[in-house]
């Protein structure tokens, strides 16, 4: 069987940079959080999602709120065993493992966490394959699953629970909760049985991260290029299948500004080595829009990284400064975010952008095109 | 006239100031003996003026002795620590992510109670008061000296730690005490961290403060003295004594800040060019660019304002080496052995110092034992250094317009000529001691660090109320009401949550006022 072990919690949560898009939150709590854990245990289960059987119930848990306030007001740590406790006797059965809530960042660390703490296995997949900025945009929603019940919890251990068909309103219903919750809680959405999670399952949420970390790590060093490493394992995956380094560059504007809860804003990156290329990244918490010279290489789903020219790792959108060296890299979405309904949730025009979309394979050729400064 | 001190891990260095002006500098060695060094140097620096004592208002010290006592865990306090903030906070208690040798040097009691606040300045719940007075009891059953005390939100609201502590003295007159509102920014565990730190250090002061007093007796000089903070401004001695963490790192800003001042620029980027690399920072309206990376000291995560500095593989020692055609610089480096392997010191090894002497940029060493050296070769080697810090200026620039570059250190010799980015090069003739400079122009400030919801408050009303704060704060640390000047606001809108909740920073600094530090 396999698992998630102490020593792999520096490459997961460096891999799990990437498929932050930019957003995701600082993890630095949640990795002490997982290390503090893991003093107990060597290791975590780690399932795939055909090992999870047919009629076993499995939840995520992740935190809703405010990342800095996260940072400020920690958790009472026992926030994640009521959940779990809750959405048990909601559905009338126990539940069998953890689910990654969305790969990347903060809400794929807490999951292990719970697993950890709860000695359930973790499973290797999430509803989204990349992060996300709200709690509709996943693949329960784009399956038309029942978000309900959507189960909160606070550090008393205050416990709401919602009912609502339409995910979008159990969005905004649960963001409303969490002000009077003090600006950060945990919760579960959307608890599914194993059949359901054949169906709408993203594999991979813990070993893409902790692969990709890896690749960085290994191949700094050798002193070989990490992200062509990166691209190359990524290419090879089965649910992304595409990836490739839009432009290695120096960050030479960062507008930002606060807009309805989002940091919201736009970054201009001029490419290295003599190139007039001149690309501009646009963003809510995550990054939206890839364009180069005015002409647009890659939109949402698809994922748009910035990562640290030296160490590799990727660069939220609140730390993002002028003069960084970055490598900025696109990433195939997985298929269930170029469907119709998959695009109705997460894709360009959506987000103000005002474009359809294409896909990034489309708009950058195959792997050929080098734009390397 | 003002003295300024830098007591660093090798040499002593003083400076007596008169305005932005150095009428004398020196240098002497470090010694073991606190008040022996300070002696040695004060002495040194006064036979070198005609100026009286009555002409010298104050002095300045900066010191790295409780970052190397921390550092080396000695000296160190026990520490009782308490959180105010249950039942929040619970999953990760006190010491959480710290290395072994340094917790077990410090940690004691270790507790968390009822208290604290919400980002909105709720009560998270009603302070424990009675938990307090059971702790109170084990502090003295334990005869622990000191307490650390974190309020969750502390920096938005303070009142929970004052009553924490008024509670504890009452019971235990003498403690120690530590609150985390005093020294550290909103992100829970690494103020916590600086606050036990602080806590476990307070033994350490009061010794260290003593001898600094101590030696100004001696010498029959009757000014007071001020301990300079990692922000470029000042601590009372008695400051001190309950903040001794601040004074950490307060070496690269008071470069950064002396560099500022010997060249009267206000903003610019400070290049100190060393033997082994070569420190860019940035100063912004007199004061250092903070960088926003959590800074770790021995092997604690802290969220202490400090330089944001990028440091560069190029020194006077850098080594110099040519393949294919190619030459390079650095990042390896003799270092301190250049005056006996570098080849205008009659060693064998091509270093940045021979290039700057044969192309007739320096004058040091024997110019002779590098004449043999090729033309092309000396021009490229230069090119390559110009081209590692017209990078690193441009990394570090705050945006794409050109500024002054601010040369110091003994590896200035190197530059030559333009930098682009540059508006302009300015080299300073006591770039030597610009660690002293800094710290005796030092200023005193006040800080705000709290979150405002606009659309209650408006985004107007929020920063005049934070902005008169800060003049409040920094009025109050003894700073000259005229001079008060607003050095840095910050707006970070926090994210997911509706409501536009933003946290604001702003920082307020002037001169020291005439009579000196509350």
């Amino acid at each position: 069987m396999k698992t998630l072990r102490r020593e792999d919690i520096e490459d997961f949560a460096l891999g799990g940079g990437l498929f932050g898009c930019g957003g995701g939150g600082d993890t630095y709590i949640g990795k002490l959080m997982l290390e503090e854990e893991m003093k107990r245990i060597e290791e975590i289960p780690l399932l795939s999602i055909e090992e999870v059987p047919h009629d076993a119930l499995v939840a995520l848990t992740a935190v809703i709120g405010a990342p800095s306030v996260f940072l400020e007001k920690v958790p009472n740590g026992g926030e994640d065993r009521q959940v779990i406790d809750q959405i048990e006797k909601e559905c009338g059965k126990p539940v069998f493992g953890i689910l990654i809530g969305e790969v990347g960042g903060l809400n794929s660390i807490l999951p292990a966490v719970t697993a950890a703490r709860l000695g359930l296995p973790l499973i290797d997949a999430d509803p989204t394959g990349r992060c996300v900025p709200s709690v509709h945009a996943t693949s329960f929603n784009i399956n038309q699953l029942d978000i309900s019940p959507i189960v909160i919890v606070d550090e008393f251990m205050n416990t709401v629970t919602i009912q609502t068909e339409d995910h979008l309103k159990g969005e905004k219903l649960a963001r409303s909760m969490i002000v009077e919750m003090g600006g950060s809680a945990i919760f579960n959405f959307c608890p599914v049985t194993g059949a359901q999670l054949r169906q709408i399952g993203l594999p991979g949420a813990v070993t893409h991260p902790i692969q990709v970390g890896r690749a960085i790590r290994q191949a700094r060093a050798k002193g070989a290029d990490p992200f062509k490493a990166v691209t190359d394992l990524l290419t090879e995956t089965q649910l992304y299948g595409w990836a490739e380094t839009l432009m290695e560059g120096k960050i030479v504007d960062v507008h930002r500004r606060s807009d309805t809860g989002f940091t919201v804003g736009r970054t201009v990156i001029r490419s290295l080595g003599g190139g007039a290329d001149e690309l501009v990244l646009e963003f809510k918490n995550e990054h939206l829009v890839a364009r180069v010279n005015g002409e647009i290489r890659a939109t949402v789903p698809d994922l748009i990284t910035v990562l640290d020219n030296e160490t590799g790792e990727a660069i939220g959108t609140d730390r993002l400064r002028y003069g960084q060296r970055v490598t900025v890299m696109l990433v195939r979405a997985p298929s269930m975010w170029r469907s119709e309904r998959g695009l109705s949730i997460l894709g360009p025009r959506e987000y103000g952008v005002d474009c359809d979309y294409v896909p990034v394979e489309e708009l950058n050729g195959p792997r050929s095109r080098d734009h390397r400064g | 006239m003002r003295i300024g001190i830098d007591v660093g891990g090798t040499n002593t260095d003083a400076v007596l100031m008169d305005g932005n002006r150095v009428v004398a500098a020196c240098k002497s060695p470090t010694t073991s003996n606190v008040r022996g060094g300070i002696i040695e140097s004060l002495q040194k620096l006064l036979k070198q003026t005609t100026a009286t004592s009555d002409a010298i208002e104050y002095a300045v010290i900066g010191t790295t002795h409780f970052t190397n006592a921390f550092v080396q865990a000695r000296d160190l306090n026990r520490v009782a620590a308490i959180r105010l903030g249950a039942p929040a906070t619970k999953a990760l208690p006190p010491y959480s992510g710290w290395p072994a040798p340094m917790r077990n040097a410090i940690e004691s009691i270790s507790e968390i109670i009822g208290g604290g606040h919400q980002f909105d300045g709720r009560e998270i719940t009603p302070l424990d008061e009675r938990a307090l007075r059971e702790i109170a009891k084990k502090i003295r059953a334990q005869s622990l000296d000191a307490v650390a005390i974190c309020s969750v939100y502390s920096p938005t609201n303070a009142d929970m730690e004052e009553r924490a502590s008024e509670i504890l003295l009452n019971e235990v007159p003498d403690l120690g005490i530590s609150l985390s509102n005093r020294i550290g920014k909103i992100g829970l565990m690494e103020r916590e961290a600086a606050t036990i730190m602080n806590a476990a250090l307070l033994g350490l002061a009061d010794h260290v403060v003593e001898s600094f007093k101590q030696a100004f007796a001696d010498i029959g000089l009757d000014i007071p003295f001020y301990v300079s903070q990692n922000d470029g401004t000042i601590l009372s001695a008695s400051a001190v004594r309950k903040m001794p963490v601040l004074t950490f790192a307060s070496g690269p800003t008071n470069s950064m800040r002396g560099a500022a001042l010997l060249s009267g620029l206000s903003d610019a980027i400070v290049i100190d060019i060393g033997g082994t690399t070569s420190d860019i920072g940035v100063i912004h309206a007199g004061y250092p660019r903070e960088s926003n990376i959590p800074v770790d000291i021995g092997g604690v995560r802290t969220n202490f304002r400090m330089p944001d500095m990028l440091s560069v593989g190029l020194g006077g020692g850098s080594l110099v080496s040519e393949s294919g055609g190619a030459v390079s610089v650095g990042p390896q480096s003799v270092g301190y052995r250049l005056t006996e392997q570098a080849l205008v010191f009659g060693g064998d090894t091509l270093t940045a110092t021979d290039i700057a002497v044969a192309s007739g940029l320096a004058d040091v060493g024997d110019a002779a034992r590098v004449r043999h050296l090729d033309k092309s070769v000396l021009a490229s080697a230069r090119e390559s250094i110009r081209r590692l810090l017209e990078d690193g200026v441009d990394r570090m620039k705050s945006s794409s317009k050109d500024v002054p570059v601010v040369l110091v250190g003994g590896g200035s010799i190197l530059v030559d000529g333009d930098i682009a980015g540059a508006t302009e090069i300015v080299r300073l003739e006591h770039g030597a001691v610009a660690n002293a400079v800094g710290a005796a122009l030092a200023q005193v400030s006040g800080e705000v660090d709290q979150i405002y919801v606009y659309s209650k408050v408006g985004r107007e009303n929020a920063l005049e109320s934070a902005t008169e704060l800060a003049k409040a704060r920094a009025l109050k640390a003894g700073a000259d009401a005229r001079t008060i000047d607003i050095v840095d606001v910050d707006e970070v809108p926090i994210d997911y949550v509706p409501g536009q909740a933003v946290r604001v920073r702003v920082k307020a600094a002037g001169d020291l006022v005439a009579g000196g530090v509350k």
